[in-house]
């Protein structure tokens, strides 16, 4: 009786789904991609989990295709800006690491047949600067005529150090990075991408940010488009009446997912996954409640989304949104007491 | 292995092919590595044996025909994913069979010219090193006639000690500074042997895998001999190398350096490549016949060392043959031959900043050009005066070969040298048959070469002279530099009496020096030597 369910999962895990704001995204990206020029920055902004990377993805293969006049195709680098270090923070040194890795520098990216576990790869590391893996990958980069550079998780640079600027510094260095080495730099990240972008000018001036956005409840025509995503999925699944299908709680779905793709589609699998614990058998409203986000984090990720929201919207109509560095820099020096007024009344 | 990103050699297929040392250092720059990270990743399992190469002095040594340096070869081009013969230009690996070692004259430093890589950096071509100017008899760019340089012009020091990982070839890892630009007087030696090398790199370049046969110098020098025999005319052939030296190098298995090939290559006349590949039967089969005319115009040195009394009645008869053969000729390349190549002469001076200086020794060297000599070397020495250490002394004296003239800019360059040193280097004058010659002095222009009994004997006179007034000097002003008894360094000046009255007030030394308006140490030593009494 529960076969349909590991069926349905495993089609929901791997179906690729095209959906209007897919189509959109791709078409989008795969524009700007196409008229930008060496050194020039695309950046893709869009909430968490609507179906960013695979968008870009796959504009990136369109554009990168073989051609006549390329029989080969072009050599592309897909980097992923992983908060990998201390404390989660942002390693620009592990980042350009990764570049490393990603590109497959002979010296610094892949380990050799006789280091099968790569022990001597990971202890050359630490003796070699950050200058001279950023240079491996800008030789490497031009060596290997790479024309297009995406950074997904851009947004990872935010947490980078302890000063206000450094994310900014670091946006400044990759953009330095694509122009020296001739690269079309596409940066991939959430709507905090746009807040730590607002205060680097020189960045600016080289981008148009591409929203993906999610899919709006209020929007007739968007509705229509949900509806038809989630006719989609109704037909992997098995409902307790015969009339019933995702589309019967749609304004539900939508709140709940978010209008975002990969939201539904974890909801879904989380639900299923529900149904094979409780040997259910078929499909239904109160499955879908059971496994709905804890309120709270569905008010955090909706408030995000908001926030993102607007300062896109602000960023596009020309309003000063600048925001505050993320953390002041101190002023004092260490041990230093900070200087207090006393009251009048409270002198000894 | 992981392919490493291909890196064309620089000047393949050209005498100014690259140098392998240089394209392990331009791989390494590719892929912003140092030397070691890359040589470890070539080839871990052997890392031991090529830990001596992760320094630029260690890695000079990759080019010569050695194991390590094939083992070098083999890793890198199963790295980069090329055939070895593509790279293998880049090394003397063609020497690996043959006897005629090049293992010593390889330089142990890298050497270049600042002018090609000036030239070089204004094409925006990659900044490198020829293979051509790593050898050590290479003195000169054959293109640009400049002196190759190993150390930096600006700070004086060996440029790679301390070089950034990604700094260019030609900035100096000391003072920072770009080395293409020569700052230094260039006097350099145009040696007509340096472009025998070129030729042979040049031909090492366009043959891939070319190896020199093991017994190709033997092959020319027992040819030589076999024939001298058979003629009689061994006398001829020992005039232009040594008995002892054709006897050695006649055999099979004899050692034969590149220099030394250079050198018969030279006093024969026989193309390098030729000799190395043991095909130059024509060439001799010339040169030992006496009666041809063409002999005057192949004169070389006389070693009056292998002349033996027995042989002196046919050295006797050789020289008169070859006087009256000149006089019979009429054609005006015979006469004018033994004039337009009189002998090797090697120049020992001192370098010093004065331009006078520089001026007199440009003009020692053209007039010993324009008299006909062949200048083979040119050794300066800097700072000689009260110092023990003359390396360029030595190396003079270890590179003068038999029948070299060795031209002294003044006596007094050798005056300072210590009684044993003197003795030495007499000795050795006299062991190599080497003349010597002093402008202004002895000069062996107008009688070097002629066979006749008088100018032999001038000759010799003059050089006993020589040698025993060089010898006399250097005692008389060693026994005076410790007896103190040396005229021009009496202590008697007002100077030093007003030093000696005013220490004998009871001034301190830096006080008396102030006063005296002298330095300290001029105050310490005249004090010393009044104490002394």
């Amino acid at each position: 009786m529960t076969t349909w369910i590991h069926a349905a999962i495993e089609a929901i895990k791997n179906q690729r789904v095209e959906h209007a704001h897919y189509s959109h995204a791709v078409a989008r990206v795969f524009n700007a991609v196409a008229v930008a020029k060496p050194g020039e920055v695309v950046v893709v902004v869009g909430p968490s989990r609507v179906g960013k990377s695979s968008a870009v993805a796959e504009a990136i293969r369109l554009a990168a295709r073989p051609t006549l006049e390329m029989p080969k195709s072009t050599p592309t680098v897909w980097v992923e800006g992983e908060n990998a270090s201390t404390d989660g923070k942002f390693s620009t040194k592990m980042f350009m690491w990764e570049c490393c890795k990603s590109i497959a520098h002979p010296i610094y990216g892949v380990r050799s047949d006789d280091d099968p576990f790569g022990y001597r790869l990971e202890a050359r590391i630490p003796r070699t600067t950050e200058g001279a893996l950023r240079s491996a990958f800008e030789y490497a980069l031009v060596n290997q005529s790479t024309k297009y550079l995406v950074i997904d998780e851009a947004h990872h640079v935010a947490y980078s150090g302890t000063r206000g600027n450094s994310a900014v510094a670091i946006l400044d260095s990759w953009k330095c990075l694509a122009q020296k080495t001739g690269v079309v730099l596409v940066l991939v990240g959430a709507y905090q991408l746009l807040d730590i972008m607002t205060l680097s000018p020189h960045l600016l001036g080289r981008q148009r940010p591409i929203e993906f956005p999610p899919y709006y409840e209020d929007d007739a025509i968007e509705r229509r488009a949900f509806q038809q995503l989630l006719k989609t999925y109704s037909q992997l699944l098995r409902f307790e009446e015969p009339d019933q299908s995702l589309m019967s709680w749609t304004n539900y779905i939508m709140e709940g997912s978010f209008g975002c793709l990969g939201h539904l589609s974890l909801w879904l699998r989380a639900t299923l996954g529900e149904l094979l614990a409780s040997d259910g058998t078929a499909f239904s409203l109160d499955a879908l409640r059971h496994s709905q986000l804890p309120a709270n984090q569905a008010h955090a990720i909706a408030a995000e989304m908001q926030r993102g929201a607007r300062s896109l919207a602000s960023a596009l109509e020309g309003i000063d949104s600048t925001p505050t560095p993320l953390k002041k820099a101190g002023s004092r020096r260490p041990f230093q007491r900070a200087t207090k007024r006393f009251p009048l009344d409270g002198r000894a | 292995m992981n392919r490493l990103y291909f890196l064309p050699v620089a000047g393949h297929g050209t005498e100014d092919v690259e140098a392998l040392s240089s394209y392990v250092m331009r791989i390494a720059a590719l892929h912003a590595t140092s030397i070691s990270i890359l040589l470890e990743h070539l080839q871990p399992q052997s890392l031991r044996s090529f830990r001596t190469l992760g320094s630029w002095r260690g890695l000079g040594a990759c080019i010569r025909p050695k194991s390590l340096s094939s083992a070098l070869l083999g890793a890198l081009a199963d790295a980069i994913g090329v055939e070895v013969e593509e790279l293998e230009p880049t090394t003397l690996l063609a020497f690996e069979s043959c006897p005629a070692s090049v293992n010593d004259e390889c330089s142990a430093n890298p050497r270049w010219c600042p002018t090609c890589f000036r030239d070089q950096s204004k094409a925006g071509q990659p900044v490198y090193f020829k293979l051509v100017w790593q050898l050590r008899q290479t003195t000169s760019c054959h293109l640009h006639k400049v002196r190759l340089r190993d150390r930096c012009d600006k700070c004086g020091q060996f440029p790679y000690r301390r070089r950034r990982m990604l700094s260019p070839l030609d900035q100096c890892g000391n003072c920072h500074q770009s080395m293409n630009e020569a700052s230094l007087p260039d006097l350099s030696p145009e040696h007509p042997m340096d472009n025998q090398l070129v030729g042979l790199v040049g031909h090492i370049a366009r043959n891939p895998g070319v190896r020199f046969p093991v017994s190709g110098v033997s092959a020319v020098m027992s040819n030589l001999v076999d024939e001298a025999v058979t003629t009689g005319t061994e006398e001829g052939l020992y005039r232009f190398v040594r008995r002892d030296d054709c006897l050695h190098f006649a055999e099979t298995n004899a050692s034969v350096s590149l220099n030394a090939t250079l050198q018969i290559a030279f006093r024969l006349r026989i193309p390098l490549l030729s000799l190395l590949e043991g095909d130059a039967t024509g060439t001799t089969r010339s040169l030992l016949c006496l009666h041809d005319g063409r002999r005057a115009a192949l004169l070389a040195p006389i070693d009056r060392r292998c002349r033996k009394p027995e042989d002196e009645r046919r050295v006797r008869d050789w020289s008169s043959q070859r006087s009256s053969a000149a006089e019979r000729s009429s054609t005006p390349s015979n006469s004018a031959s033994p004039s337009t190549h009189l002998g090797v002469l090697r120049v020992y001076l001192r370098v010093s900043a004065s331009s006078h200086d520089l001026v007199r020794q440009h003009e020692i060297l053209r007039s010993a050009r324009d008299a006909g000599w062949h200048v083979a070397g040119v050794y300066r020495e800097t700072a000689a005066g009260e110092r023990e250490c003359r390396p360029e002394l030595s190396r003079l004296i270890d590179e003068m070969m038999p029948g070299d003239v060795a031209m002294f800019e003044t006596l007094s360059r050798l005056r300072s040298l210590k009684s044993q040193e003197a003795d030495r280097l007499v000795a050795s004058l006299r062991e190599k048959g080497v003349l010597l010659s002093v402008p202004g002095v002895i000069e062996l222009s107008d009688f070097f070469g002629r066979a006749d009994e008088i100018s032999m004997l001038i000759q010799d006179a003059a050089q006993k002279v020589l040698l025993r007034v060089l010898l006399w000097e250097c005692r008389h002003d060693s026994i005076a530099r410790c007896g103190g008894r040396r005229a021009s360094r009496r202590s008697s000046t007002p100077l030093h009496e007003m030093i000696v009255e005013l220490r004998n007030a009871g001034n301190s030394i830096s006080r008396t020096a102030r006063e005296a308006q002298c330095s300290p140490a001029l105050v310490k030593r005249v004090w010393a030597d009044h104490l002394d009494g």
